[in-house]
């Protein structure tokens, strides 16, 4: 087998190995798992942004959350899609058509929402998108509904250096 | 026993069904987009989530659910404890939403099944609002109609029914039309617009469709009630300037004004999918429930009103544990508020009652818990007495409230 037939086949078989990457379904959310987030995040300025496929409005708030990360890529970002397991392949789909193909994915795995959204946030009932911005200190601030472009960017400005 | 099969209820699943709120999306081809694969599902399901009931005028009860693109009717022998198949209400297969907040609906008197649904089209969040109606018990039924005039492949849905003894029958919906009108002539339309049409035969025959109010919220079910003069009220989220997505109330009458009936002030640029309810008393009082996730004071709340002079707003529930989906009956003096919660293991239905038309109310109390995924309570359509119809996943229950402590 020539050189180029080697690195051929090595390209193909890397490249394989990256697309199957690609679309590995994002993580089960269950009970637990945004303090597993938070710990990942320590001491670190996060946006965790909550959102559905389906979700008319959730499109607006991502696009933008995607050209932030290309501005900034030290922006911390999670996304975690209030769906199912099932829709984990779609969930990834659109997540990188907004730009947010590497922030790390989650997907709700729990077929009771309300234990979710109790352990996310008792006073969360549903809406979409639901925002929450971790300052350094982690402290909590949290939005239902698309946040506005400019309070992004602001918030941007205020907690990244 | 009619079983449930439930799909973890995706919040914003139903939400566009009236929108072109993403027109871009919308016209691009059925299947283009992840949101619209996803729509695709939906049109696909085996089955729904919600099972809906009614009483008959004399007490039986009666149901219907989807299952493989047709509506089921069963009836109950036992007072609700089983439901056996009657037949198909729609004899050829279609896309039908049957969960959360868009669900179809059922009344029944003698020999008389009226039955509303939404059929799904193919295009992103688009939709007709059917009927069906049987004059032999459900044996047979009509071929489905359209109920919307327009018939453009936009959104028509979350229909809403109710019927009387009397035979006045209101159906309201929220309909794309007026939406995609000023879309087509460049201009940026709020929400989506309420529809309306009557029928004072048992549903023999109809008015034309009515528009009852522009600006909409697009995903919330709408609350409807007849009152003793056989006139129906609703009651429906509304996008008031400003993006605010507080409720408002109009009767099912040409020219009726809209008035506000709620002050919440919940400004939010999504869909809640979380309508209200109202029932109206034998003196005409109507009284309303409803939830906001406004940051002032978020909640479920409890107002009567006559004509235009609403009470102040009531709190209940307990905001930590999820306090959502309020439903109320009133008969008499007697008004009912029922609601679910989630203790953190359990949903639970939870209740408070009130003797005096709603001036002072009981402590809250529950009246029934389940396992797993629930759908949301709903009083049955059509019953004189406080039932509550609850979709677990063992089945439909229904609860007589007389009957709980």
């Amino acid at each position: 087998m020539g050189r180029i037939a080697h690195r051929l086949a090595c390209l193909l078989l890397g490249g394989l190995a990256w697309s199957a990457q690609a679309v590995e379904g994002p993580r089960p959310f269950v009970v637990g798992s945004l303090k597993e987030i938070q710990a990942q995040y320590a001491g670190k300025p996060l946006i965790v942004t909550f959102w559905s496929v389906g979700c008319t409005h959730c499109p607006a708030e991502l696009k933008t959350l995607g050209a932030l990360k290309r501005r900034h890529p030290d922006l911390n970002i999670v996304l975690v899609a209030a769906d199912t397991p099932d829709d984990g392949p779609e969930t990834r789909r659109l997540a990188t058509q907004y730009g947010l193909a590497k922030a790390p994915q989650w997907v709700f795995a729990d077929p009771i929402p309300e234990r979710l959204r109790m352990d996310i946030d008792r006073r969360w009932y549903g809406e979409l998108p639901r925002t929450h911005f971790y300052d350094a200190g982690h402290r909590l601030e949290a939005v239902s509904g698309v946040v506005p472009e400019a309070r992004l960017r602001q918030w941007v400005a205020a907690n990244l250096r | 026993m009619v079983r449930l099969h439930f799909r973890l209820p995706s919040l914003a699943l139903a939400c566009g069904l009236l929108l072109g709120a993403l027109p871009a999306i919308a016209h691009e081809h059925p299947a283009a987009t992840p949101m619209a694969r996803n729509w695709q599902e939906r049109l696909a399901a085996a089955k729904g989530s919600a099972v809906s009931v009614a009483a008959d005028e004399q007490g039986r009860l009666w149901s219907v659910d989807m299952r493989q693109g047709h509506l089921w009717l069963s009836r109950s022998a036992d007072g609700g404890k089983t439901f056996a198949d009657i037949g198909k209400v729609n004899a050829q297969p279609e896309a039908i939403l049957a969960d959360g907040q868009n669900r179809p609906q059922i009344a029944v008197h003698g020999q008389i099944v009226v039955v509303s649904w939404s059929q799904a089209l193919p295009k992103l969040y688009s939709g007709h609002v059917r009927m069906a109606r049987s004059e032999d018990g459900g044996l047979s039924f009509t071929p489905p109609v359209i109920v919307n005039e327009n018939r453009e492949e936009i959104g028509h849905g979350f229909n809403a029914m109710k019927m009387d003894r009397q035979g006045n029958l209101a159906l309201a919906w929220l309909d794309g039309r007026e939406r995609n009108a000023a879309a087509r002539k460049g201009v940026k339309y709020a929400g989506s617009s309420v529809y309306y049409a009557t029928s004072s035969d048992f549903g023999k025959t109809w008015t034309a469709n009515v528009k009852l109010a522009d600006n909409s919220c697009e995903c919330c079910r709408i609350g409807l009630a007849i009152g003793p003069d056989g006139g129906a009220v609703a009651q429906w989220r509304h996008l008031f300037a400003g993006g605010v997505r507080d409720f408002a109330t109009a009767p099912l009458k040409p020219g009726a004004p809209v008035l506000r009936a709620s002050e919440d002030g919940w400004e939010i640029s999504a869909c809640p999918h979380h309508g209200g309810d109202l029932s109206i008393d034998a003196g005409g009082r109507r009284h309303y429930v409803w939830f906001t996730g406004s940051a002032g004071k978020p909640g479920l709340f409890y107002r009567y009103a006559e004509g235009a002079q609403f009470s102040p707003p009531r709190a209940f529930g307990d905001l930590d544990a999820q306090a959502g989906h309020p439903t109320v009956f009133a008969d008499g003096k007697q008004v009912a508020v029922v609601w679910r919660e989630f203790d953190g293991r359990h949903y639970r239905l939870r209740r408070m009652h009130s003797s005096d038309r709603g001036e002072t109310w009981s402590a809250p109390s529950t009246v029934a818990e389940a396992e797993g995924a629930t759908d949301l309570p709903l009083f049955v359509q059509g019953a004189a007495q406080p039932l509550v119809a609850w979709g677990t996943a063992a089945g439909v229950r229904i609860i007589d409230l007389r009957e709980v402590p």
